[in-house]
């Protein structure tokens, strides 16, 4: 133990105990001088024997130095010191190496905090692996589970006490105008059974969570979210027992929750209890349902229970209902995307590691003959095998810091790309789940770390392994090349290239398809809000929209102005059950065609482009007509041309005047559906909508926006303006999602594409410069400059058909993974891929060129001499 | 070089100790010409090959070293034996003794 004790403390003792053993070996030598001295030798006959009876003062050194302390952390601090005076005697070399890896590392660092923050780490609740969310059957239209919220009777079979699940919560999005607090605000909130704060285990910040007796009409509480306390109620720290109105209604304030308690979302900014629905009513909203797990039970077993139960309590209920982890479910929609550019990550990185392989091989193969002196002088294979290594991993600790430093600036570029409005209402926007957690943390850190050591290794194994074997005499004799070794090493680094190329040359493609494909509608210079009057209901609240609309048409630079219940990319649905025969007893015919209930004027705000027929007549008889799409007039819904033709509902029909062009009413990449417009007016639910407004406009849209609000004051001084946003924001919003991926994926693409310019030109550089002396003898013999090019791009030519074919393969292969990221393309999209090799063959040769250009530059003179 | 004696591993230790034991404080000089006298034989070992073997004694706590003056006034670093060096060297040397007597046994036994 003491002996291992000193043994550390004199590794960092180092020079005191090498000063101490230079003085005694000294003195001994000194001693024996004295003795061969008094032997009769001459003063230097008695040093020679001195030194001669001593043997070698370094090796007696080294003994002392490998006794004293451990060896190898000895040598690890030599190494290092050496290593730092090597690559400081190469700067060119060391920039780019460090560049190389800091981009590799970066990069892999930058996608691995997302991966982290988004799929890796746990929900903000204890325990949140137990939290799963519950869906109703998929009865018959194939909705999506996040369309599938379950029905208000359902919901009270399930929130029984049962064996696997310990609390089931169920919550309904809701809005509310706040007044009383400054100007009137429109506030996102949330209805919520009162389970649902026990259910995830927070407790709030102030106050108390609801009691289960609040969820009835007269209990009017409300919680608070910390940013609504902050903002709203200036963090007032007794404001547990203030009343607030919301909608004019005054609710006692119970509690406020802790910052960063999002609940389902980031930007609700109240809750208030859920209030029983009356199961026989006859319209009702569905809950959106959490439950918690009890201790080692599986979802699937849940699942299975509340099946059990479900049918016990309804024997019609068709399909089950189904359990999914919180978080899985969260996440669904962006995992493939994130693992597919994890894969793209690991390339990139792979590609750093082999170029500066490649770099280093060709820089050991410079310093052969250092090498090879310092083998003859005694270094052990195992000794170099770690000097080599030591540097590789000096470089990449190296590019690992400024990796970091560079991971920083990505990811603030990565939330930049992947912000998206903060709204509900709009379509698949949010381009990434949990975008605000995303960051560098201790575990983005030591993966950083890990990635950096193995970087380091898996650069250096090759060069080190190489040199640290070989045998001295062939390096002492001549200097040996590795060009096969470095076009292998090239021929990998363009295949991986290719691969991601294609990657990103696919979605690159498949995002311009979707971004310039025709949305029946013209989206520029038109400004969206919503407006909601103090009274949301009855002939008040349609009165308020007419006149708002009439105002705003009135400003300067406004040619149209208009409302409806819902716009295109916002994620509304209203269907209704229509027919194209009155009274007609038949079941209907679903899907639906979507309804659109707009003021007449919303078809010009909009641009919605006229195939055919007209658009609504002025006045009254307006009321009287409907416009359809396409996709609807040729459903098979009218048989024959649609226009002229009534749609009925019930009682009511209206005659179809115009057919507009298809229209993307909920995704870009879908296609338009059967939709019919008539002049209407829907007052606002109880949740989510309420009225959208379009201005169409030349103005400058901040401008627009202060008017309105003036006019809106004017019109009702409760009434709030909220959700403001140009349609060119909403569209631009509904692809962050493909826009991210493909600037990603094309960042990592034109990354790995200039490594492999890299590669090839550091390979070429190195063959011109060993074949030197016979391009000296072919020029001398009088061989043409292009003659001289042509042989070295033929060099390139070999190295990149081959890197060239094994890519295309290999992306042939990967693209298939892409598949559904891509839209209007298949994955083996021709024209990707000749693309993507002709414009890989045109870098390969720009890279060629230069050492080509060099090689007709070679002195014959000085070529033929230098040998 | 046939006839140079490979010193056994552990041995050196111990004959260290046993030299610095009878003779009191020795430098490493002095302890490498005690060795050659014992060995009568003045090649067998590279004087520096000894500086290992003081450091491990050293760090086990077994000899000290200080520096003084020699006869002749040069300064040299003199080791003696402590006290644990002292009980390591009895406990050594038997162990020796036994293993030395083993191995002489099985020889004779074999030839």
């Amino acid at each position: 133990m003491r002996r291992i004790l000193h043994r550390v403390l004199n590794v960092f003792r180092g020079e005191r105990s090498d000063a101490e053993v230079t003085r005694e070996i000294a003195a001994h030598l000194a001693l024996l001088e004295d003795e061969y001295r008094r032997r009769g030798l001459s003063p230097d006959e008695a040093r020679l024997a001195a030194r001669r009876a001593m043997g070698s003062v370094a090796q007696a050194k080294d003994l002392h130095r490998d006794a004293r302390t451990f060896a190898w952390i000895d040598d690890a601090r030599r190494d290092v010191a050496h290593g730092v005076r090597s690559l400081r005697r190469t700067p060119g070399f060391t920039v780019v190496a460090v560049l190389t890896l800091a981009l590799g590392i970066g990069a892999t660092t930058a996608v691995f905090s997302v991966i982290s923050a988004v799929l890796l780490r746990p929900l903000p609740y204890p325990n949140a692996d137990r939290l799963v969310q519950l869906f109703a059957p998929d009865t018959e239209r194939g909705l999506p589970r996040g369309a599938r919220a379950i029905p208000p009777g359902d919901f009270e079979v399930l929130r029984a006490p049962s064996r696997s699940v310990s609390h089931v919560a169920g919550y309904i999005q809701t809005s509310a105008t706040l007044t009383g607090q400054g100007d009137a605000v429109r506030l996102a909130g949330v209805q919520i059974t009162a389970s649902v704060f026990p259910m995830l285990g927070v407790a709030p910040l102030l106050g108390r969570p609801f009691d289960a007796s609040e969820e009835s009409p007269g209990a009017d509480v409300v919680v608070l979210s910390y940013r609504a306390w902050q903002r709203y109620f200036n963090g007032d720290s007794a404001i547990v027992g203030r009343v607030a109105a919301f909608d004019g209604r005054g609710r006692t304030i119970v509690g406020v929750m802790p910052e960063g308690f999002a609940f389902p979302d980031a930007h609700l900014q109240y809750w208030v209890p859920y209030v029983r629905q009356d199961p026989k009513g006859g319209s009702f909203l569905s809950l959106a349902t959490v439950a918690r797990l009890r201790d080692g039970v599986a979802p699937p077993v849940a699942e299975d229970e509340i099946n059990v139960t479900m049918r016990a309590a309804d024997a019609r209920i068709r399909g089950r209902f189904e359990a999914v982890g919180m978080q899985d479910e969260l996440v669904a929609s962006v995992k493939p995307a994130l693992l597919i550019l994890a894969g793209a990550v690991g390339l990139v990185l792979l590609i750093a590691c082999v170029n500066v392989a490649n770099l280093l091989l060709a820089r050991t193969a410079a310093r052969e003959h250092e090498i090879a002196v310092r083998r003859a002088v005694g270094a052990s294979p195992g000794r170099l095998f770690r000097q080599l290594l030591t540097e590789s991993a000096l470089l990449s600790t190296i590019g690992a810091v400024a990796g970091t430093a560079l991971a920083i600036g990505a990811i603030g570029l990565l939330r930049t790309l992947a912000t998206s409005l903060p709204r509900r209402d709009l379509g698949p926007g949010v381009s990434l789940p949990r975008l605000d957690e995303i960051g560098i943390d201790v575990t983005v850190l030591v993966f950083t770390v890990a990635v950096a050591l193995l970087t380091g290794i898996v650069c250096g194994l090759l060069p080190a392994v190489r040199h640290a074997r070989a045998r001295e005499a062939d390096r002492l004799r001549e200097r040996v090349a590795s060009p096969r070794v470095r076009g292998a090493l090239v021929v990998a680094e363009i295949a991986m290239a290719m691969v991601l190329l294609v990657g990103g040359g696919l979605l690159i493609r498949s995002f311009i398809k979707l971004s310039t494909q025709e949305l029946g509608y013209d989206s520029t210079r038109v400004v969206t809000f919503q407006a909601t009057p103090r009274q949301s209901r009855g002939p008040a609240a349609r009165a308020f929209a007419d006149q708002l609309v009439t105002r705003i048409e009135a400003l300067p630079g406004v040619s149209a102005a208009g409302y409806a219940n819902n716009l295109p990319l916002v994620q509304q649905s209203f269907g209704r059950d229509v027919s194209s025969q009155p009274y007609d007893h038949r079941p209907p015919r679903a899907p639906f065609p979507g309804l659109h209930a707009v003021s007449p004027r919303l078809i010009q705000a909009l641009g919605v482009r006229i195939v055919e027929g007209r658009t609504f007549s002025n006045g009254e008889a307006a009321r009287r007509e409907a416009l359809v799409t396409q996709a609807f007039a040729r459903s098979g819904f009218f048989d024959g041309p649609a226009i002229g033709r009534q749609i009925y509902s019930g009682e009511t029909s209206w005659e179809v005047v115009g057919v507009l062009e298809d229209i993307k009413q909920f995704r870009l990449d879908q296609r338009g559906g059967s939709e019919f417009y008539i002049v209407d007016f829907v007052p606002a639910p109880p949740g989510l909508g309420g009225t959208y407004f379009a201005v169409r406009t030349d103005a400058d849209p901040a401008a627009i926006a202060t008017s309105v609000r003036s006019v809106v004051r004017q019109l009702d001084e409760a009434a709030t303006v909220d959700n403001i946003a140009t349609m060119d924001q909403i569209v631009s919003n509904a692809m962050s999602r493909p826009r991210l991926y493909a600037v990603l994926l094309g960042i990592f693409a034109a990354v790995a594409m200039v490594l492999a310019a890299i590669g090839i030109y550091g390979v070429l550089s190195y063959l011109v410069a060993h074949r030197a002396r016979e391009i000296g003898i072919r020029m001398a013999l009088g061989a043409q400059r292009f003659r001289v090019v042509a042989l070295v791009l033929r060099q390139t030519a070999v190295l990149t058909v081959v890197g060239v074919v094994v890519g295309v393969i290999g992306a042939a292969a990967l693209s298939r993974y892409l598949e559904g990221l891509l839209f209007g393309l298949t994955p083996l999209d021709v024209t990707t891929f000749v693309a993507v090799v002709v414009m890989f063959a045109a870098v390969a040769m720009l890279a060629a060129y230069v050492p080509a250009r060099r090689a007709t530059r070679v002195n014959p003179l000085v070529a033929l001499r230098a040998e | 070089m046939s006839d140079k004696v490979e010193l056994l591993q552990g041995t050196l230790d111990l004959i260290v100790l046993r030299a610095l034991s009878t003779m009191g404080p020795q430098h490493a000089y002095g302890l490498a010409a005690r060795l050659e006298q014992v060995a009568e034989h003045p090649l067998m070992l590279n004087q520096g090959t000894l500086y290992p073997a003081l450091v491990r004694l050293e760090q086990k706590g077994w000899i000290k070293g200080a520096w003084q003056r020699t006869e002749s006034n040069r300064e040299a670093k003199y080791y003696g034996i402590t006290k644990a060096g002292s009980r390591a060297l009895e406990k050594q040397a038997e162990r020796w003794r036994r293993l030395a007597g083993l191995v002489d046994k099985l020889l004779l036994n074999e030839s």
